[in-house]
């Protein structure tokens, strides 16, 4: 009821704030106080601000939208924190006359717009608010959903919140940004700097953020776009507040906040055209003509102008560099549909990088002064200290020649067509600033184009692709570059010193380095089984790849086909070893060659494995040793070894089987496969 | 492998289909992927298996001296959910290429040698050993 005050307690396990008469109330003890109706949306606002500075509130930030008819069908009183705000300055609107509070004019202006009609008299009604969110969430949702696991850690919060706002009463010092604002902060007439901010749209932001900055984003943004699309009137005299999430540059946003006259402009549902080219043939002194060409883009956007006010709130740390870092609450007085042309640098190198930060809008350098003084006057604002125009000595003419090269817009021509067809831009154009005035080059009496624009770029040039696809057609006359991060290699610089006889065979004489000691990671490779022309069939992709199972040899026989090491008692003994192990821990020992008809060739190997994948079986990985001389003998037995030791650990790649030669001879091992070996490094 | 998270969830009259994409990934790949970062709930449970992982290694008696982004692989478990209901990931550390044992017995048990010599096996389990060039020339 209007005029009434509320006592708020604090108890020893929670806090609870319960209505009572004004005459009882105390603030004598430190513990009971009464409020007005300004102070009640102070205390609101204090608390409103903290929940909304944590992500936890997110799901309660914005009503739940009519469609979802199930919820509302259940669901008799929903409740969200844009609401309770809309609730906490009805309440004011309702209850202020009564008590006779001097109310400023952004006051006023704050209760124009609400949608609700009722409003709270006493904090007690807030509270309940909050609660019922929390209830709502815990009834709808059941106990495995993240939103009710959420609710209940939001319930956390409003516990603790409370409790702050219990004992800062923040109504004693904390004004609201409302009552901060004058109209003399923010006039059209007067220049002041120029800030320019990017809320993007969830269209917008789906292609390079994190799932949880766009969520979060779209959610905490809700309100701005509502405003931005609204249709009520905004002025420095009506203005409305919201809150605006930025990621970065949060000092910047002060310096807006703190600078005279600075403004904000906040841009949205961008939409870019395909860049054309503009040329604009200029007069300049002695006669001379140039002719300046600039590669344009139509920009049509929604914008608002605001100025940020009050103080400025860190969000909690959600763990995600995209993610809000902070917000402020800005002052809505203008808001715009942008449709205007500007330089595609400008377009790509500022209005589509931006990302939910907070940029200044000043002298570039690499925007002429007349499409900055266009994108200003598009949005209506001034900047201090900004260029007059030039001179009107310098008479220019424009027209705008789509897709067309430079070279071609140039000339006689195009004077007499820009004439015809002025552009938007050309509308305004009145010259350059003397700072881009070209001296005449030539004679007066010549008239010449002079094309000074540094902004066409040209194609760059084809890069040449730093690696060729083996193929086996491919003309012995092309050099094959292969190149890693560090190096290019010219295989056929290296062809004859590393020939390896079976691929010399191959029809088109392709040699294929070998050698281990050859840092061709990317070429494919044979096992060094044989030299037998089957095995030279010709690579002709780096993927995984099926081949003849006759090239599936186990590696080892390249060097012991023709030169069978001789394994030492040791070594012997360690392979009894290792199979004694390997019955221990259950794992089984399978025969190579039994296997070999399964097994596709994947393009992945190292110094001393190659890798296969088993046909039909996808949870398998192949790995065939090669070259086991005694030292990388005595790796790989250590390697089965280690992973015999780990089998059955939950964190670690386990071993399947055991692959030898029939003859108790290690060729290989299985795992599990956990992801295509393509990437591997063995 | 595509899978169907709740087709038949109704509670609101919309058919949600949730596509998860099952799929495996280095370390590398998981955590630096610029469209899908790892929650915090993630990125702690990946915190706490790694260190399980290689706890469990250790205790086992072996150091795998090569540990690196590559060499540990990540799987998302659909079934577990985290708590704020992001897939668990699950830790798999591979590649034993390089690894050792450092306990005497294993040593001796696993090396070519008839005998260690006894200063080697003194210091361990510090294992004294020839720098690896990393097989720096072997990467894509």
């Amino acid at each position: 009821m209007p005029g009434d005050a509320y006592m708020i307690t604090q108890g020893e396990d929670d806090v609870s704030i319960s209505t009572m008469s004004p005459a009882s109330s105390s603030l004598s003890d430190g513990s009971d106080c009464v409020v007005s109706p300004l102070e009640l949306v102070r205390s609101g606002t204090f608390v409103l601000n903290l929940l909304l500075s944590n992500s936890t509130s997110k799901h309660f930030v914005n009503m739940v939208p009519l469609s979802a008819i199930n919820y509302h069908r259940r669901v008799k009183h929903p409740m969200d924190l844009g609401t309770i705000e809309q609730k906490l300055w009805k309440g004011y609107d309702i209850n202020q006359p009564a008590t006779g509070e001097l109310s400023t004019q952004a006051l006023v202006a704050a209760t124009g717009h609400l949608q609700v009609t009722e409003g709270y008299s006493v904090l007690q009604e807030f509270e309940q608010d909050l609660k019922l969110i929390y209830d709502n969430a815990v009834y709808f949702n059941p106990p495995d959903d993240i939103i009710y696991k959420e609710a209940q850690m939001f319930r956390t919060l409003c516990s603790g919140v409370m409790r702050a706002c219990l004992e800062r009463q923040p109504f004693l010092d904390y004004r609201v940004p409302q009552e901060l604002y004058t109209p003399s902060l923010i006039s059209f007439s007067k220049p002041g700097p120029l800030y320019i901010f990017r809320a993007h749209l969830v269209k917008e932001m789906d292609r390079k953020m994190t799932d949880i900055s766009v969520d979060l984003f779209a959610t905490l943004h809700q309100p701005l776009f509502e405003m931005m699309n609204g249709s009520d009137t905004l002025s420095p005299e009506t203005p409305q507040f919201v809150r605006i999430y930025i990621n970065k540059n949060r000092s910047l946003l002060e310096r807006c906040r703190d600078e005279d006259n600075a403004k904000l402009a906040i841009i949205t549902d961008l939409h870019t055209s395909k860049p054309f080219v503009e040329s604009t043939v200029i007069q300049i002194e002695g006669g001379a003509k140039a002719n300046i060409s600039t590669r344009m883009v139509h920009v049509n956007a929604r914008v608002m102008i605001v100025k940020p006010i009050g103080d400025r709130h860190e969000m909690v740390t959600v763990g995600d560099l995209d993610c809000p870092s902070a917000w402020i609450m800005v002052v809505c007085v203008k808001r715009l549909n942008l449709q205007v042309n500007v330089p595609a640098k400008f377009e790509k190198g500022v209005l589509n990088k931006m990302r939910h930060e907070v940029v200044p809008y000043g002298p570039n350098t690499k925007v002429s002064i007349e499409h900055q003084r266009l994108f200003l006057d598009a949005l209506g604002v001034m900047l201090p200290d900004f260029p007059d125009p030039a001179p009107t000595s310098l008479v220019s003419a424009s027209t705008t020649a789509s897709s067309v090269p430079p070279a071609l817009s140039s000339g006689p021509m195009n004077k007499s067509a820009s004439a015809m067809t002025p552009t938007p831009m050309s509308t305004s154009l009145h010259g350059m600033d003397s700072t881009t005035t070209i001296p005449p080059r030539t004679p007066p009496s010549i008239i010449s184009i002079i094309d000074i624009n540094p902004e066409i770029e040209e194609d760059p040039p084809m890069k040449k692709p730093k690696l060729e696809v083996i193929d086996d057609i491919f003309p012995l006359s092309e050099p094959l570059l292969v190149s890693d991060d560090e190096s290019t290699f010219d295989l056929h610089q290296v062809k004859e010193e590393e020939q390896v006889p079976f691929l010399a065979d191959s029809p088109t004489g392709l040699s294929l380095a070998t050698s281990e000691t050859t840092p061709f990671s990317t070429l494919e490779e044979f096992p060094q089984a044989s030299s037998s022309s089957a095995a030279s069939l010709p690579i002709t992709t780096l993927d995984r790849m099926e081949v003849d199972h006759r090239c599936v040899q186990p590696a080892w026989r390249g060097n012991e086909s023709s030169d069978m090491r001789i394994l030492s008692n040791r070594e012997q003994e360690m392979l009894r070893d290792l199979k004694l192990s390997a019955e221990d821990k259950g794992v089984p020992y399978i025969n190579w060659d039994t296997i070999v008809p399964t097994l596709t060739m994947d393009s992945a190997q190292g110094l001393f494995k190659r890798i296969y994948h088993v046909q039909g079986d996808s949870s398998l990985v192949i790995q065939n040793f090669k070259d086991m001389d005694k030292e990388s003998f005595e790796q790989r037995v250590r390697e089965v070894a280690c992973l015999l030791k780990l089998r059955g650990l939950e964190g670690v790649g386990q071993i399947q089987s055991v692959i030898d030669d029939g003859k108790d001879r290690l060729v290989g091992l299985s795992m599990t496969k956990y992801v295509l070996m393509r990437f591997s490094r063995c | 492998m595509l899978e169907v998270a709740d087709p038949f969830d109704l509670s609101d009259f919309f058919l949600f289909l949730q596509l998860n994409r099952r799929y495996a990934h280095t370390l590398k790949a998981y955590a630096t992927n610029a469209r899908r970062h790892p929650s915090p709930c993630q990125k702690i449970s990946l915190i706490r298996d790694m260190v399980v992982a290689l706890s469990d290694i250790h205790e086992s008696g072996l150091a795998h001296r090569d540990l690196s982004e590559v060499n540990i692989m990540i799987d998302e478990d659909f079934t577990n959910k985290l708590e704020d209901n992001t897939p668990r990931p699950l830790v798999r550390v591979i590649d034993f290429g390089k690894s050792v044992f450092v306990k005497p017995e294993e040593v001796q048990r696993w090396s070519i040698r008839e005998t260690v010599p006894k200063e080697e096996l003194e210091l361990l389990p510090m294992v004294v050993l020839v720098p690896d060039h990393g097989y720096k020339l072997y990467r894509y």
